[in-house]
């Protein structure tokens, strides 16, 4: 509460009617608005905000509290006291001392409240109307003496007669009617910018107290006022508005702009290449280190993920059962298939989760341009930042589901992943394994027992012998007994030759019926594995696309958000400037330069990498999916879209609030550098375009600069002021809390009793 | 069984028991001719009958042993698989066959060339003319004859001569011993000759009863697997 700080520094004096003069300081004084008669809701809404915006920070919000009473029966005292029963409570002295205002109602005395009752005549008769304000009157009169002491002023728009006679509590009772008093039709929007500006001066500045300072001694014969009032405006919230979306802008421009190179999206692709690759060696190693501790010698390549060995440890229960197959060898596979699927599927899960963590982690450091903060792959975290944006993530996302979607989990020949993983499928699975196993052992004991034993050599050979002997007899002319043994040698010599090449075969071939039936085995736990890992893959590259269409999201909607930001700030530039069009009596003034200066000051001082990595963590966290495991409810994005509008909207609320500072932006300064303002034209302008609107040919008339605090003012303009040649002479000056805000307000006094407004 | 019976008969014979079995050839006498011829080579058929009769027996009676053991027997002596399935190693499993198969083509080979050696040189006609004109007087032809095959007997061909299964013909005494007309013996004894033939005949015994004990076995199976099943009972609709 700088501003409110600012004009707490104020000096105050003594500030009662017998020692009042101008230039004494403004308390704030807590208002009632009354929308009253035939004020339409629409031009209500108007008033009310328009006035609420010209505030500005030197008057809480709470100080000024608005409520619509058409009729006498609304009108009652139940009500307006309920009105303003929060005024009265001490809840509100302490929300305001909060606030930082310590021009706050003093405890030891009466509570001064103010109570402007603006009433629209059009088609109300006058019996109507004077009967509405006289029991208003009444009703506001007994809380008087409740606790509290109101000035009660009248702002009667629309043309007809009044009269409220001369015992009304009404002061001042200000007119406004479609005509001015020059005879100019005044414009509806004209009227409703008089009455704001009107209403602003009472809230805002010593604008009654001027008035009475103006119409002593003969303030008892005074009747309506015919009113008119000007304003230059210092657009505080357009320029904050300004800033705010240029500081918006600054903000989130990097995150969505980006149209990225070849060159870039070649290092994307590579590096999400590596990464999943690396994603998916780190899951295959975590599968093989599971599967290892369930009876198996697994390895794998990390590269290339081919499968270098997988097989039963010779000490395993299960390698036993598979080489020497009985009936119930289906069960025992089925229950190792199961529980290793299981284990696979806890354990796997767990390391998979860390590893799409780090993978989501990578994600937001592709957006994040503070890498050395991330605890993510160290190859990752030692690269060089890529574009911290929006595109680059998307990229890097939809290239990651790419690779996802077309690797391969496990390299090995003749491979195909389980299409389904239920325990009956592993369960048919594990027969077709021990059929094949046994068939395998079948192929071995077939060729086993076509193999003569070693009786059986001896029972083949037997008979062989004495032929064998007598053709060498035949051949030879040796003696009969040497030739017997040497047949028989030879015979022997064969019979072990071949014995040992027979062993030797059937040796070999166990060799391969193991080897078989060791594959059978093998393929359908790498078939379990492979079915996990797609099944993970597959659902990591989903969850990819729906970050990829998430992130395509939330760019397409913070562009679109970023191109209303442009708009606002052009509108906001619009609505500044000279109005010499139509009849506008508001100039707003504002100071662009001023304001870019800010966004800078903003951006330079802001800590934009905390703000991207905040950013990305979001980003990260809600859209990319934040729960370290890839599942299907991860990721709610119409939800992590307002989080991170949100936490842009306070990163910017924080850096405007850091730089916009009001009370540098002066009306008066401001003016000085408006070419139609300046060297005291401001003086001329306010005074023109303050015509009242009504009024006739009275002797008595006003003119009242409402502006800043005197003391400030006089060290400031009092050259101006007394030397310029547009400058009012006659004129009030009453002190306002608005620097921001000049306004003139002009007032034609009719007696009571006469009556000259034009019908 | 049929192998081993075999084995056994195989066994007998190197250990000379087939010097027991009558081997000598029949001898046809002529009535009023004071003629008596052996007829050639029926000592070969004498011999080969009685192995043939005692191998069957031997066979019959291991089978019957085996029949009421069940299998056991051969089961525990490791010879279940050899009997029924063992095809190896192809040269160990035949090689008796084989080498039967070759002993008796060379024979019959060499018989066949000797027989047509015999023709050529003319002892056969000596011999079917000394046949026929018995006693021939003069001792003219006998002479001849002697001259013309009298070199090959010098030559070594003594062997196939002096088989006595062969040497069916009184030597006649007008030619002083100096010739003695025959047929040609085989190459080798007369009992290799038998175990070749029986061999050949045991090897298809074997083969059929391999063959039988495999159809045996796929019935015996069947029946125990038969047992095995539980009976299903579909029970009736109750209509």
């Amino acid at each position: 509460m700088t501003s409110a700080n600012d004009a707490m520094s104020v000096p105050t004096t003594e500030t009662n009617m017998d020692t009042w003069k101008p230039g004494n300081v403004h308390h704030l004084v807590p208002t009632l608005v009354l929308m009253c008669g035939a004020m339409t809701v629409k031009d209500a809404i108007s008033i009310q905000v328009n006035v609420q915006e010209r505030l500005g920070p030197n008057v809480p919000a709470n100080a000024v509290r608005w409520e619509r009473i058409k009729s006498v029966e609304d009108a009652s005292e139940e009500r307006i006291e309920g009105l303003l029963a929060p005024f009265l409570k001490l809840e509100y002295v302490e929300d305001l001392s909060a606030g930082g205002f310590l021009d706050i109602p003093s405890r030891e005395q009466l509570l001064d409240l103010q109570i402007i009752v603006v009433y629209n005549l059009k088609d109300q008769g006058e019996a109507v109307a004077s009967l509405f304000l006289q029991s208003l009157e009444t009703a506001l009169g007994k809380l008087v003496s409740k606790g509290a002491k109101a000035s009660l002023t009248l702002l009667v728009i629309g043309e007809g007669e009044l009269d409220l006679g001369q015992q009304t509590t009404y002061w001042p009772r200000f007119r406004l009617q479609s005509r001015t008093y020059s005879g100019l039709e005044a414009e509806r929007e004209r009227i409703l910018e008089v009455c704001q500006n009107l209403i602003v001066a009472l809230i805002t500045s010593e604008l009654i107290r001027a008035i009475d300072y103006k119409v002593e001694p003969d303030k008892e014969s005074v009747g309506w006022i015919w009113i008119g009032a000007s304003a230059l405006v210092v657009n505080l919230v357009g320029m904050r508005e300004f800033v705010r979306q240029s500081i918006f802008h600054e903000l989130v421009h990097p995150l969505i702009k980006a149209e990225l190179t070849a060159d870039v999206c070649h290092q994307i692709e590579v590096r999400m290449q590596n990464q999943v690759q690396a994603l998916q060696a780190k899951n295959l190693a975590s599968a093989m280190d599971i599967v290892s501790n369930y009876g198996w010698f697994a390895e794998s390549e990390e590269g290339t993920r081919r499968i270098t060995q997988m097989d039963l440890r010779p000490e395993d229960e299960l390698t036993v059962k598979i080489f020497e197959p009985e009936s119930n060898l289906s069960v025992d596979l089925s229950e190792r298939y199961e529980i290793l699927r299981r284990s696979l599927i806890k354990h796997l899960g767990e390391r998979a989760g860390e590893e799409f963590e780090k993978l989501r982690a990578s994600f937001a450091f592709r957006m994040d341009p503070r890498p050395e903060d991330y605890d993510i792959l160290d190859s990752v975290r030692l690269e060089k930042p890529l574009l911290p944006g929006l595109a680059a993530a998307t990229f890097a996302v939809e290239k990651a589901a790419e690779y996802m979607t077309k690797s391969r989990d496990i390299n090995y020949p003749g491979l195909s992943p389980h299409p389904v993983g239920s325990g009956y499928y592993l369960a048919a699975t594990a027969k077709l394994d021990a059929n094949a196993i046994h068939g395998e052992y079948r192929r071995y004991r077939r060729y086993e027992r076509t193999v003569l034993s070693p009786q059986g050599f001896f029972l083949k050979l037997v008979p062989a012998w004495p032929f064998l002997t007598a053709m060498i007899l035949v051949l030879t002319d040796w003696d009969r007994i040497l030739t017997g043994l040497l047949a028989a040698l030879l015979l022997s010599g064969l019979g072990i030759v071949q014995f040992i090449g027979l062993r030797h075969s059937l040796a070999n071939l166990w060799k391969r019926v193991r080897s078989d039936i060791q594959k059978t085995v093998r393929l359908s736990v790498l078939g379990v594995m492979a079915n996990l890992l797609r099944g993970y893959r597959i659902l990591v590259a989903g969850q990819l696309r729906e970050m990829a269409f998430n992130l395509r999201n939330l760019r397409s909607l913070l562009a679109w958000e970023d191109a209303k930001s442009l708009r606002r700030i052009a509108e906001s530039k619009a609505k500044s400037g000279a109005p010499f069009k139509g009849q506008t009596t508001v100039y707003w003034l504002a100071d662009w330069d001023k304001c870019r200066d800010y966004v800078q000051k903003a951006i330079a001082s802001a800590p934009l990498r905390d703000f991207h990595s905040s950013i990305a963590e979001i980003v990260a966290k809600s859209v990319v999916g934040g729960d370290g495991q890839p599942t299907a409810e991860s990721g709610k994005p119409e939800q992590s879209y307002q989080f991170i509008f949100n936490e842009i909207e306070r990163w910017v609320e924080q850096l405007t609030q850091g730089v916009f500072y009001p009370p540098e932006l002066k009306a008066h300064a401001l003016a000085g550098k408006e070419s139609p303002l300046k060297d005291g034209r401001r003086w001329k302008w306010l005074y023109e375009k303050a015509e009242p609107l009504g009024g006739g040919a009275f002797s008595k008339s006003f003119t009242i600069f409402a502006g800043e605090n005197p003391a400030a003012y006089e060290t400031t303009t009092a050259a101006l002021v007394k030397e310029s040649p547009y400058w009012v002479p006659g004129c009030q000056i009453a002190m306002s809390r608005q620097q921001h805000e000049i306004s003139c307000i002009q007032g034609v006094i009719e007696d009571i009793g006469e009556h000259h407004g034009v019908d | 069984m049929a192998w081993i019976s075999f084995v056994i008969v195989v066994l007998a014979f190197v250990l000379g028991l087939d010097r027991l079995i009558p081997h000598q050839p029949f001898t046809v006498t002529v009535p009023f001719l004071w003629i008596s011829i052996n007829i050639p080579y029926s000592g070969y058929f004498r011999m080969f009958f009685y192995t043939l009769i005692i191998w069957l027996v031997l066979w019959w009676i291991l089978s019957r042993l085996e029949e009421r053991s069940g299998f056991t027997l051969l089961w525990k002596a490791g010879l279940r698989n050899g009997m029924m399935f063992a095809t190896r190693p192809r040269a160990i499993n035949n090689i008796a066959v084989v080498l039967a198969s070759i002993i008796l083509i060379f024979t019959a080979f060499r018989f066949v060339f000797d027989f047509a050696m015999q023709i050529l040189t003319g002892r056969f006609f000596g011999y079917l003319i000394g046949l026929i004109t018995g006693n021939v007087r003069g001792g003219s032809l006998d002479y001849v004859l002697n001259l013309i095959a009298g070199d090959l007997r010098s030559r070594g061909l003594e062997f196939w001569f002096s088989d006595p299964n062969v040497s069916v013909i009184p030597v006649l005494p007008f030619l002083g011993g100096r010739i003695q007309p025959s047929l040609p013996a085989p190459i080798v004894p007369f009992n290799i000759i038998v175990l070749c033939f029986l061999t050949l005949i045991a090897a298809f015994a074997f083969r059929r009863e391999q063959r039988w004990r495999y159809e045996n076995e796929i019935k015996r199976n069947q029946i125990r697997r038969k047992h095995r099943q539980d009976e299903i009972i579909i029970p009736s609709s109750g209509k």
